[in-house]
């Protein structure tokens, strides 16, 4: 470290990078999954009906509103969730039961019985509810889940790790950006089969390309916990008790509502919520809205609220049209909040992607991807550069490298396999059994513990190879497991236009394409050189070059 | 290669613990600086000190591993964390209570 500045900041990218890599590569890819979310729970929910026809948003309301009419007249509350946005699958209605005259007195007190929500999903055209039950499955959720709460470790402990781990993230990112003379020339380099040059150029290409895609998603994850990280001053200025944190939060986040009434008692029609829809779609757009919530249907003290949907803006709004019993405007209410609150909104916003439209969660997907392999790359690089200065040194390999070298297989192999193995136990449990949605996350980490083991015993050159071989059969063969296992595979969700449960289908054949080719172009590179001598005529090699 | 001495290796641990420890200790006084010293609410305050203080830890993190000596690098830590020091116990002592 007396070396001068850049080497000194070479240092430290070069050995945070290192400690925190193997599961900054984790919270990386489950973090990408996360741009996916909704799609895999649609995929690991098979047994939900799929409508290739939904209808325009005024059928699908005006079928909504007469099953909620004919079951639910005299409900306080409606909800209604149409097909359309990422959101909704299906044609979903709930409603909640008006509380008994008798119960409304003592509502407020602790033991009075909570109102009880029903749920149905509606036959798009009949607007029959349509009788399914689903199998039990953390779906995406629990999955994306894991790039903050990890697993099996209490969410405020995880949650710690998580921050600490963002926080060698932020600086490795910028010790990285620091070392880096020429940001613009990298964009254009990369020389192949170079040994650790490649690597090299791979690594600060992937981290270049994308480098405001990592510093915007690495930045934003800490804004989600960083009272819980830092939590003195807050402590200090506010106490410690609940309702002090409570003024604390709502300081913070406003979460603004519009003023409703309370119900009149006093009958009159519902809402006309098609003429709603259209007042919607004149000052909003078409399908901008997908979920409509009404408020003592059938009293003249009735309300509809309509939000738009989650892709209209980068921070989540809060926006509503507010609607009265006749089904005019009466409202378009528009929080406002403070500028740092706004800032908040945006910059979590811009974590969670969901403002995203098809094209650009495409590109946030590959942007994610490239900073797994930025993570991957940079921890091979580790154990190269070493490796190849030993080598030319004649000096023994010591331990960290031999254990860098398996770890790096495990992890950067093992846990895509790992998250395979989440999907395959999605299909093969069986779907009445209890603790369906535990065991299959068991899967993915017993398959991934098997993933760490493994390694151990191979020289990394061939558990290298075999494991991306079972990598390209775990993905590539999902497809094959789908069609064994259900009715929805490629031969009927492509001509359906089933275009979610397909494009899962596409995108694990996809994968299991790209970990064969890797396997292939691994085993040939290694090929050249025969196997017992290879560290040393490897190091000769790179060292010319 | 160069030998790593034993020195060496304590240099690094110091640096470390400048940058972990020292870092979330300054980080923590300057939050409460700032919500002394900013003319906000106390919550528009802490928001700001919050979204902005990862980039004063990453600068703490650099700087001990920049520093020509670990014993510079926690000298550096004091020489920042002095002021913040005198605004908060000034602040802490005069502040009218919520």
């Amino acid at each position: 470290m007396k070396e001068g500045f850049r080497q000194s900041m070479s240092w430290l990218h070069t050995w945070i990078g290192l400690v925190a890599g193997w599961v900054l590569y984790f919270v990386y890819l489950t973090g990408t999954l996360g741009y996916v979310d909704k799609e895999i729970d649609y995929w690991m929910t098979p047994d939900r009906p799929h409508f290739a026809q939904p209808g325009t948003q005024r059928e699908q309301l005006t079928v909504a509103q007469g099953r909620l009419q004919q079951v639910a007249p005299q409900a306080a509350s409606w909800n209604i969730q149409m097909i359309g946005g990422r959101e909704a699958p299906s044609l979903d209605i709930a409603w909640t039961d008006a509380p008994k005259p008798g119960a409304q007195a003592n509502a407020s007190q602790p033991g009075a019985a909570r109102a009880i929500t029903h749920h149905e999903t509606l036959d798009p055209q009949t607007g029959q509810p349509i009788d399914y039950s689903a199998r039990a499955t953390g779906g995406g959720q629990v999955l994306y889940k894991m790039h903050y709460q990890l697993a099996y470790i209490p969410y405020d402990r995880a949650i710690l790790i998580i921050m600490v781990l963002t926080l060698i993230m932020f600086a490795a990112m910028v010790t990285g950006i620091i070392v880096h003379k020429n940001i613009f020339k990298d964009f254009f380099t990369f020389r192949p089969r170079k040994g650790q040059r490649s690597w090299l150029d791979g690594h600060n290409l992937l981290s270049v390309t994308a480098l405001p895609f990592h510093i915007v998603v690495t930045y934003s994850g800490f804004l989600f916990f960083t009272y819980q990280f830092m939590p003195s001053v807050p402590h200090l200025i506010y106490g410690q008790s609940r309702s002090a944190a409570l003024q604390f939060y709502q300081g913070v986040y406003p979460y603004q509502q519009p003023q409703l009434p309370q119900a009149a008692h006093v009958s009159v029609p519902p809402p006309p919520l098609a003429s709603v829809i259209d007042q919607v779609e004149r000052s909003w757009g078409k399908n901008i809205a997908t979920a409509v919530e009404v408020r003592n249907p059938g009293d003249a003290n009735a309300r509809v609220l309509v939000k738009p949907q989650e892709t209209v803006s980068i921070a989540f709004p809060e926006n509503m049209l507010v609607f009265g019993a006749d089904g005019r405007l009466l409202e378009d209410f528009r929080p406002n909040d403070h500028a740092a609150a706004d800032i908040d909104h945006v910059m979590k916003g811009l974590h969670k992607g969901l403002f995203a439209n098809w094209f650009l969660r495409v590109l946030l997907i590959f942007m994610g991807i490239g900073g797994t392999a930025m993570v991957g790359t940079g921890l091979m690089l580790w154990a190269n550069t070493r490796r190849t200065r030993l080598l030319a040194a004649k000096q023994p390999l010591h331990f960290g490298i031999w254990l860098v070298d398996r770890l790096n297989v495990s992890a950067v192999i093992g846990m895509p396999v790992a998250i395979a193995a989440y999907f395959w136990a999605n299909r093969l449990l069986p779907a009445g059994m209890g603790t369906r949605a535990a065991w299959e996350v068991h899967a993915m980490y017993l398959t991934m513990a098997a993933m760490f083991v493994y390694p151990l015993f191979r020289r990394p050159e061939r558990s290298r190879v075999e494991m991306l071989w079972l990598c390209a059969a775990a993905y590539g063969l999902l497809p094959v497991l789908n069609a064994l296992t259900t009715s929805r595979h490629l031969g009927r969700s492509l001509p359906q236009g089933d275009w979610i449960m397909a494009g899962f289908d596409l995108a694990a054949l996809g994968c299991g394409a790209i970990a064969a080719m890797c396997a292939v172009k691994v085993s040939r590179s290694q090929a050249t050189v025969p196997l017992r001598r290879r560290p040393r005529t490897a190091a000769v090699e790179l060292v010319a070059s | 290669m160069k030998a790593i001495t034993a020195s060496y290796r304590w240099s690094v641990l110091s640096r470390f613990v400048a940058a972990a420890v020292g870092g979330y200790g300054v980080v923590t006084l300057l939050q409460l600086a700032f919500t002394a010293l900013l003319p906000w609410d106390y919550y528009k305050s802490l928001l700001f000190s919050s979204q902005t203080g990862y980039l004063y830890y990453t600068g703490v993190i650099i700087w001990c591993f920049a520093a020509r000596t670990a014993n510079r690098a926690w000298l550096g830590l004091a020489v920042v964390a002095l002021p913040l020091l005198l605004i908060d116990a000034w602040y802490l002592m005069h502040r009218s209570v919520a």
